[in-house]
């Protein structure tokens, strides 16, 4: 097993991975359902809007001035159109777009992957198992253990997560995610979900490639 | 374009909303609890099928699986509150008792000399056509008597088909059992002290464990459940373990401090234990209220001063100083010990084997029993405990039973054990050579091996192969081992993974656990469920027991017993296979309860003033209240079963109820009893004699078993046999260096009675003087996985076959142990051998 003199970048190793894993997790909130007044406080937050500018996401001046009751109706009335229904809608569940039904052959292999993996749904989770806010959270759990094997200095491990992530990917979210997203950015009212949806996509699709390169590979420095 | 960077900048601010996340997903359970499995091949679920082990007499419940057709795996049943899903490695190889290859599948008939190894294959009506008939005939001729049975392990639904149903009706009482080779020395100082047996120990509870002689975490009469438990405290809770052994056992090994002493003198430290408890006031407090239940003077109105100073008297001489002697363990270990035990609450006092399988192992036990009592640690939450079992009601067959006959062998010779309530069973064949008290004509053994298992191996052969002492001997096994070699007819017996129980082996949490055995697969071959052919027995000789199989039995058994009944019976155990109330709870101090006053005044209740006791003098063998009355209770014959309560200070308490013998309700460490046989009231200690008389070049022969083996039923197990297959003697290296041997080394151990010859394993693990050689090896039938010799009927279709990678099988230490018993219990005194060993 050969190692790059990666033992300095250590720390700073363990900090990206975390940093993915909660970019991760960031979006799978966005899609979860719609928002919460606790979320879009955080994301009210000076330094989350200034990094959220950076990518690209331009929240409009209404994430500034509105009153926060209006803001989430608004937010509210946009995601339940997008992604609820009644109505035509974009569904988002990965048989949905892959397959054009709900509870597809799909939906069975993302259960069993992500089972297989070791986590199970929970008990009072009343969705549907390939949702794309559970497909990023179990991202996001993934790659809570890629930081934690990091952090044990367990090479072996890290290169396991790594792998089942890149699977993942490519079996599963790089599959549909993109041009799911595509699908939003057209039909969104507003530019939230306008450019969260740019944003998600560009993001899978820079991860679709951080896995092709690292395949098979050691994990190394970033 | 949005850059890796910037995705990874937005991760570092977004933790913070990242958080707020209502999640979907868990960590599943890194091990999921048992009771399914699936096929690594097919990924396909396999049939579990609730059952339970018979592996050793622990009969854990468990749930085999099974894959197209095949016992495949056996695990733990997660059910189970005894073993709370364990289960050992000895219950995972049961499969390879099932697929033994060396395994007898049809009744098979001696056609050479007996013991030559002709057989002829018969059918069975052929077998028995002709064993009903030689029965039919002794019944008929009024000598039922004359038909022996002898078993090793029956238990539960299977001893009360076969003992208190069929052979009841048949009207022998010739029946053996095999206690007295295993622990009976144990349960009779039980009975003589607190009633029945047996001690459980509440390892959930206690915050400190003695041990003397105690091998639990490797072997016991309720293995998992026990071993379990005391795992969880030593591990989980750090409670503290001191063991007194003359071997480092495992369970040595994993105590805080094993404590190196001499064969046979773990009474005279639990004595001088006792002297340091009393003579420092550390009775004080639980011990000293515990007193009052306690029978420690003749005079059982005796104050709790003079049962004090009575103790007191009778101890002086067991000081620490005198001990360390006898013991070889120093007087301040001793004291600090003791001062640990009595001052640490609750404490459990444990005790086995290593304590008990001696000359003086009644009163070792005895002793152990009082550091429990004047410390208050019997029957309280962490100390020692009555057991619990399951009670299920049973069919009992035809109303009128014939008066059963029996002969006189099954205690040994007259005055040679003072009190065996659990017989002499290593010398039932003694008896037989001798003749004096009659012999059989049949002489039939279940599930035993009277030649392995006893002492002094060719003594048992001669016997058993002898056609002028025993006309006719019949086997009931799935096995072809040393004794089925001489047999007349052997009756091939389905294992326990083939076969119907109910069981009820006591829960170390003080509530019972009801479970059953259901076949896993079906018989193999042609064998059958012996339970099964008492029926057929039965119903050839004319008196139908009533229900036609076993099955039929254990369904009526969960339809009549209360709780099981409710639960919903047969068809709930079949999908459950344990059943426990879960309103239960321990009975923690039981012995404190009050009796009813009505129970008092009930027909037939009368009061004994010398005891103390109120008994149903209807129950005993008395013909008349007369007659009770002027008998008394403690000399009319049976009148324990009676027992109702026992007075104390004006109340009558239900007390400690007593079993086989007619104790009072007090736990009586002061036994009159004992002083009518002329023996110490008192727990005393006495040397062994054969040790008083020993020579500096003699040595003292100490047995033990391993944690992958049973005593004698395991070693035709592959994997297991795989595991543990030879079994050099240990020495250590004083004891190496005095007879000038070095380790791997051959020698020749020769006692009284023969010699065996192995190699030794020079160890500080074993004190000097002692040579310490395990059971379960050594055999020179039992199959090609335990001797290799393939049995008469051996297959050749088990691929892993060519895969026996080892040779050696050890050697049997029973050839040179004589069958020698404790003088009040009659336990057979394993650990008591004087042996001389010298390079070989």
């Amino acid at each position: 097993m050969t190692r790059t003199s990666g033992r300095p970048n250590q720390a700073d190793r363990v900090g990206k991975t975390a940093e993915r894993g909660n970019l991760y997790g960031f979006l799978a909130l966005v899609f979860q359902s719609e928002p919460t007044p606790e979320f879009w406080r955080e994301i009210r937050r000076p330094p989350l809007l200034a990094a959220l500018s950076n990518a690209g996401v331009e929240l409009g001046e209404a994430f500034r001035g509105d009153s926060e009751d209006e803001l989430l109706r608004d937010l509210g009335i946009d995601f339940t159109r997008l992604f609820v229904g009644p109505g035509k809608h974009i569904a988002p569940y990965e048989s949905a777009q892959l397959e054009g039904a709900l509870w597809g052959a799909a939906t069975a292999k993302v259960a069993a992957f992500i089972e297989s993996c070791g986590f199970r749904y929970r008990s009072d989770f009343q969705d549907m198992p390939d949702h794309i806010s559970v497909e990023f959270e179990f991202m996001k759990e993934l790659i809570g253990r890629e930081a934690e094997a990091l952090e044990r200095d367990d090479p072996d491990a890290v290169t396991a997560c790594r792998r089942t992530q890149a699977v993942f990917l490519e079996q599963h979210i790089s599959r549909w995610v993109p041009q799911f997203c595509d699908q939003v950015a057209d039909a969104a009212a507003l530019p939230v979900y306008r450019d969260m949806a740019r944003l998600t996509a560009d993001f899978i699709r820079s991860e679709r490639d951080e896995a092709a390169r690292g395949e098979g590979g050691e994990p190394g420095p970033d | 374009m949005t850059t890796r960077r910037d995705f990874l900048k937005l991760g570092a601010v977004a933790a913070g909303a990242a958080v707020v996340t209502k999640s979907a997903l868990v960590a599943a359970d890194e091990l999921a609890r048992g009771g399914r499995d699936f096929s690594p091949l097919t990924g396909k679920a396999r049939q579990a099928v609730p059952t339970a082990c018979w592996q050793c007499v622990t009969r854990c419940a468990a749930v085999g699986f099974v894959e197209n057709g095949r016992l495949v795996k056996i695990e733990g049943q997660p059910n189970s509150i005894r073993t709370g899903g364990k289960v050992c490695s000895k219950g995972q190889a049961g499969v390879n008792q099932v697929y033994d290859p060396d395994r007898i599948l049809y009744p098979l008939k001696r056609t050479g000399a007996r013991g030559e190894g002709k057989w002829q294959r018969i059918s069975w009506d052929e077998a028995l056509t002709e064993l009903a008939g030689r029965l039919k005939t002794l019944r008929d001729d009024g000598h039922p008597e004359k038909f022996m049975f002898h078993y090793g392990r029956m238990k539960a639904s299977s001893s009360k088909l076969i003992k208190s149903v069929f052979l009841a009706n048949y009207g022998t009482g010739t029946i053996g059992n095999h206690t007295s080779i295993c622990e009976g020395g144990k349960w009779t100082a039980q009975e003589l002290t607190w009633g029945g047996h047996f001690d459980n120990w509440d390892f959930d509870k206690t915050k400190f464990v003695l041990n003397f002689g105690s091998n639990c975490l490797e072997t016991h009469t309720n293995h998992i459940p026990v071993a379990h438990r005391l795992v969880e405290a030593i591990a989980g809770r750090n409670v503290p373990m001191v063991t007194f052994d003359v071997r480092l056992s495992n369970t040595a090994a994993k105590s805080r401090e094993w404590v190196p002493i001499r064969p046979a003198a773990d009474g005279a430290v639990a004595l001088a234990m006792c002297n340091v408890i009393m003579s420092e006031d550390l009775y004080r407090g639980e011990g000293e209220a515990y007193l009052k239940y306690c029978k420690f003077t003749r005079d059982r109105h005796a104050t709790t001063e003079q049962k004090v100073a009575a103790l007191q008297r009778h101890l002086a001489q067991y000081t620490p100083e005198w001990a360390e002697q006898v013991s070889g363990v120093a007087a301040d270990k001793i004291r600090s010990i003791a001062r640990e035990f009595a001052t640490t609450k609750p404490a459990v006092v444990i005790s086995y084997r290593g304590a008990v399988a001696h000359y003086n192992g009644n009163d070792a036990e005895r002793a152990i029993q009082m550091l429990a009592a004047i410390t208050g640690n019997m029957d309280n939450p962490g100390g020692r405990c009555k057991a619990v079992g399951a009670s299920w009601k049973y069919p009992k067959g035809p109303k009128e039973k014939p008066k059963s006959k029996k002969l006189k062998i099954l205690d040994g010779f007259k005055g040679q054990a003072a009190l065996p309530t659990h017989h002499m069973s290593h010398h039932v064949l003694k008896m037989i050579k001798d003749g004096s008290a009659g012999r059989p004509e049949i002489y039939m053994w279940y599930c035993y091996a009277p030649v392995y298992s006893n002492g002094d191996v060719q003594e048992n052969i001669d016997v058993l192969k002898d056609e002028s002492l025993i006309p006719y001997t019949v086997c009931v096994s799935p096995f072809y081992d040393e004794s089925a070699a001489l047999a007349d007819l052997i009756l091939p017996d389905a294992t326990y993974l083939e076969r119907w129980d109910w069981e009820d082996m006591v829960s170390p949490n003080g509530v019972a656990e009801y479970y059953i055995r259901q076949p896993v697969v079906p018989p193999l071959g042609e064998t059958r469920d012996f339970g099964d052919v008492c029926c057929e027995l039965a119903e050839r000789m004319g008196f139908p027991l009533g229900f036609e199989s076993k099955e039929e039995f254990v369904r009526l058994s969960c339809e009549m017993t209360p709780g099981v009944k409710e639960a919903g019976g047969f068809e709930f155990m079949k999908t459950q296979g344990v059943w426990h109330d879960s309103e239960a709870k321990p009975p923690y101090y039981a012995y404190k309860k009050k009796v009813k006053a009505e129970a008092l005044v009930k027909d037939g209740v009368i009061f004994d003033e010398a005891t103390g006791v109120y008994w149903n003098w209807t129950k005993s063998k008395a013909k008349s209240p007369e007659e009770a009355t002027e008998k008394g209770y403690a000399h009319t014959k049976n009148a324990y079963k009676g027992y109702v309560g026992q007075e104390i200070g004006g109340a009558v308490y239900k007390g400690y109820k007593p079993d086989k013998v007619n104790k009072s309700g007090y736990l009586e460490l002061y036994s009159e009893i004992m002083e009518e046989k002329g023996l110490p009231p008192l727990p005393t200690y006495v040397a062994v004699p054969e040790h008083e008389l020993m020579g500096d070049d003699q040595l003292i022969l100490t047995t033990f078993k391993v944690n992958v083996h049973i005593h004698s039923r395991s070693a035709n197990c592959k994997w297991l046999t795989e595991i543990y297959h030879d079994n050099p003697a240990w020495i250590n290296p004083q004891t190496s260096a005095r007879i000038g041997v070095r380790d791997g080394d051959l020698v020749r151990v020769a006692s009284e009675i023969g010699d065996v010859v192995t190699k030794v394993n020079v160890t500080p693990a074993v004190v000097p003087g002692v040579i310490a050689i395990s059971f379960h090896c050594g055999h020179w039938e039992y199959g090609r996985y335990a001797s290799g010799n393939k049995s008469p009927t051996g297959t050749d279709d088990d691929p892993e076959l060519e895969r026996k990678w080892w040779r050696a099988n050890g050697v049997h230490p029973n050839w040179i142990i004589p069958n020698s018993p404790d003088p009040i219990n009659g336990q057979h005194r394993w650990m008591d051998t004087v042996v001389r060993v010298t390079a070989a």
